[in-house]
């Protein structure tokens, strides 16, 4: 018996120990592809942890499983049916859900029969029915979260949940009730409300009323903005800067405190300006009133590398070896990386494998070389280098303007340049200086260009293609037949027309398809009826009088007749009214 | 003979052979259904594959057929005799020959679209007949479209050539009156058939066949006014 229970014992204490030990962090989408793969996986004691992404799915939580989000902003979940709820928490104890955006839900979540449930600096915009909503048998705390452009922001079944710091914003209704429960102001404090309803839909005590000044509602970045009604608003402290906690989801304890990124930077060419090899980066501000104070601004950090993809952004030679990879710029959007030292990177040689003959021209195509900053293409009769043509960053190039039936030699080499990639990053203005992700990657290659080692060579033919069947091009029909001949003047007139004007947009083209349906029959009756030839030509002469008053005359020219047409028609006009009073009078 | 040619004989066959079935029922006089129109409208869609008389169209275009469509509209004088036109489409992608090489090369996409005038006898006997085996006769032209890569495109219409079809219907209102008949017994649609058809053009273009043999399924629909019969039903078997 003794033995019996040191067993059961051991047994249970390994069980916790274990337990213990497996509570893991479950991150989505490293570890595994969905929410709900990771729930499932769960244990208890666990988190979920989501990075930034879209996610659509209907998630049903699980009892002492946290689900969090790594930036409320940018972890953004909306439904894969609209027929449930996006998150259900059914019968769970111990549950907590934060820093995420629900967007467009029909219903975001729905809590029934659960017990001690946090849902906090969360974001749900845009529901077409209940935000959150709670029965009578949860116990629920709905702290710093944002609600902005539902239709209802939150329903509760009874005065267990408590509505506690967070912002309503441009919802129908911001608070009700279920049936047998309507005291919508017992345990709601500390919110924010503005521009609820047709009024603010205030309810509850110690509430603010006034515009929140949200960064960006269109990119989610409900981050607030210097001004803000809502700073300071809600109760207890802020994990982000240790204030009076502010209102919404970037408030209290659960808040998440990475600054909201930067768009990708603009990297342009400013040696000519700084007389040395050097890069300006300008970027968009970030308006969060954390980074933008205007008494204790934020400020940012430029990374940058050099002729090796980021991260990590490794370079070391700005400012002439002085400023490396990253430098701190404070509070602006623009920064010059100067005196760079560039090095031009090494290279594989490109493998050209394929030369395929068309009607005076060749198509190549190779495999992509290290560190390229463009191509060259090389080709010749005798040598391979008589020519060279140069590309972007491609794997294929078509040659034209060559002869059909004489052999070419054909090589391809990477043009190599130093190249710079750089990012940046938002610092807040808190004592934690909490950094932003690191912006999409700009990338410039500068200074002077050399050569890569050439590839193989490979000799091909261009040659016309001859269509199966060989079919005559019966071409443009009418004007073909008119003039007797394919290359006619107007005919190229008219064909330059098609292509310049008419093939350009779906109407022409529509009018070229009817065109070419119709014209053949007719031109066949110009063929046998040589006397309508000269009625013909006389119709087409002011089109294509036209035409080529559209396809070769200059911009200025077309300007000028443009306005010789336009006084013709107002002088035509008034002369008509005159003559019209003048005939009365 | 291609496989497409033997398909064809084995529908003019099962045509010939529910002809006479359905010859047999109209002497029988089955039960009265529906009832005759006046002269009208049909219109028909179809689809399905056609082999192509060129030689090696497999070779520069993948498989010896390809997917065709078409649409055609018909005035009906007679249940059994109609006079129409139809627009066929069809559109391969594949290679030409490299006239330096002589070999196959070069993107080509070919696209062809048939134009038929046509008449056509249907064996319909009765306003009900389950099964109406029919064949046209007509002549065709065929506009092309070859769309040659870096090259300039190339078009026209194929000389005058001749079309002939031959098919089988069955009567879509006999098996679901209401939704057949679009529930509209005084609507516009008055019967629709789904049929299965093989069909035959040539067109001729410098010494080019650009016809082939078709075998393709479809819908009918025939638009009209019934006509109010006297008494008893009588027979609308052509007279």
């Amino acid at each position: 018996m003794v033995v019996t229970t040191r067993s059961g014992a051991c047994c249970l204490a390994l069980l916790i120990a274990a337990q213990a030990g497996w509570a893991a962090d479950r991150r989505v989408p490293e570890d595994y592809s969905t929410i709900q793969a990771a729930l499932s996986a769960a244990v208890a004691g666990d988190r979920v942890i989501i990075a930034p992404g879209n996610y659509s799915e209907n998630v049903t939580l699980r009892s002492n499983v946290d689900v969090r989000g790594v930036e409320t902003a940018r972890v953004l979940l909306t439904a894969a049916s609209n027929q449930r709820p996006v998150v259900t928490i059914e019968n769970l104890v111990n549950v907590l859900l934060a820093n995420i955006t629900v967007v467009d839900a029909n219903s975001a979540v729905v809590v029934t029969g659960s017990d001690n449930v946090t849902i906090a600096n969360n974001v749900f915009r845009g529901a077409a029915d209940i935000a959150v909503r709670t029965d009578l048998a949860s116990d629920v705390d709905i702290d710093n979260n944002v609600f902005f452009d539902n239709d209802v922001a939150i329903t509760r079944g009874s005065a267990d949940t408590l509505i506690k710091d967070n912002i309503f914003t441009a919802n129908d209704n911001s608070i009700s009730g279920l049936a047998d429960f309507g005291d919508n102001n017992i345990n709601v404090t500390f919110n924010c409300f503005f521009l609820n309803g047709t009024s603010n839909n205030v309810f509850g005590t110690n509430f603010q009323i006034g515009d929140p000044q949200f960064v960006d509602t269109a990119k989610s970045d409900f981050h607030l903005r210097q001004g803000s009604a809502c700073i300071d608003a809600g109760s207890g402290t802020d994990g982000i800067d240790g204030t009076v906690a502010d209102a919404g989801a970037y408030g209290g304890g659960f808040a998440d405190a990475s600054p909201y990124p930067v768009p990708k930077p603009v990297a342009a060419d400013a040696t000519g300006m700084a007389g040395a090899p050097a890069i300006d980066l300008t970027w968009q501000p970030n308006r969060a009133y954390l980074v933008s104070n205007s008494v204790t601004p934020g400020g940012y950090r430029v990374y940058y590398s050099r002729n090796t993809p980021g991260p990590p952004f490794n370079g070391t030679d700005a400012g002439g070896g002085t400023q490396a990879s990253p430098i701190d710029v404070g509070n602006v959007t623009t920064f010059r990386l100067a005196n760079l030292q560039l090095v031009t990177p090494t290279s594989n040689p490109p493998q050209l494998q394929s030369a395929l003959p068309r009607d005076g021209a060749i198509v190549l195509s190779w495999t992509a070389s290290n560190n390229a900053a463009g191509y060259r293409v090389l080709y010749g009769i005798g040598a391979v280098d008589e020519n060279s043509v140069d590309v972007a960053v491609t794997t294929t190039h078509t040659v034209t303007g060559l002869v059909n039936g004489t052999a070419y030699r054909f090589a391809v080499l990477p043009r190599l340049q130093a190249t710079y990639h750089t990012a940046v990053t938002v610092l807040d203005n808190t004592q934690n200086r909490h950094e932003s992700a690191l912006s999409p990657t700009a990338v410039l290659s500068i200074g002077p260009t050399t050569d890569g080692p050439r590839s193989n060579e490979l000799v091909a033919i261009p040659s016309a293609t001859i269509p199966v069947p060989d079919l005559p091009d019966e071409g443009c029909f009418i004007a073909t037949a008119a003039y007797r001949s394919d290359s006619a003047a107007p005919v190229l007139i008219l064909r330059d027309f098609r292509d310049r004007y008419l093939l350009t947009h779906a109407a022409g083209r529509a009018f070229v398809r009817a065109y070419y349906r119709v014209s053949p029959a007719l031109s066949r009756g110009l063929d046998e009826a040589p006397r309508l030839r000269s009625v013909v030509r006389v119709v087409l002469g002011p089109l294509v009088a036209v035409a080529l008053l559209l396809v070769a005359s200059s911009a200025a020219a077309k300007g000028v007749l443009g306005v010789l047409v336009a006084t013709l028609i107002v002088l035509r006009s008034r002369h008509n009214r005159s003559g019209v009073v003048g005939g009365g009078s | 003979m291609s496989a497409v040619r033997r398909r064809l004989r084995s529908v003019v066959c099962l045509g010939a052979l529910v002809l006479a079935g359905a010859t047999a029922n109209a002497q029988m006089g089955g039960a009265p259904f529906g009832q005759p129109l006046t002269p009208g409208w049909t219109i028909e869609f179809k689809g399905g594959r056609l082999e192509p008389e060129l030689e090696s169209f497999a070779e520069f275009y993948g498989e010896k057929d390809t997917g065709y469509v078409a649409g055609s509209f018909a005035y009906r004088f007679k249940p059994w005799f109609e006079a129409g036109a139809e627009v066929g489409y069809l559109r391969d992608r594949g290679v030409g020959i490299l006239a330096e090489q002589g070999v196959p090369g070069g993107g080509v996409v070919y696209s062809l679209m048939p134009l038929h005038l046509q008449v056509t006898m249907r064996g319909q006997f009765k306003p009900d007949q389950l099964f109406v085996p029919y064949f046209g006769l007509g002549v065709t032209s065929a506009y092309y479209r070859q769309e040659v890569e870096l090259q300039e495109d190339r078009t026209g219409w194929s000389d005058t050539g001749s079309f002939g079809r031959v098919g089988i219907e069955l009567y879509l209102n006999r098996l679901d009156p209401g939704a057949a008949g679009g529930g509209l017994s005084d609507g516009v649609i008055k019967q629709s058939y789904l049929y299965l058809e093989a069909q035959r053009f040539s067109a001729e273009k410098e010494g080019n066949e650009l016809g082939g043999d078709a075998i393709v399924v479809g819908l009918r629909f025939t638009f009209g006014r019934a006509i109010e019969q006297r008494g008893a039903a009588r027979s609308s078997a052509p007279r």
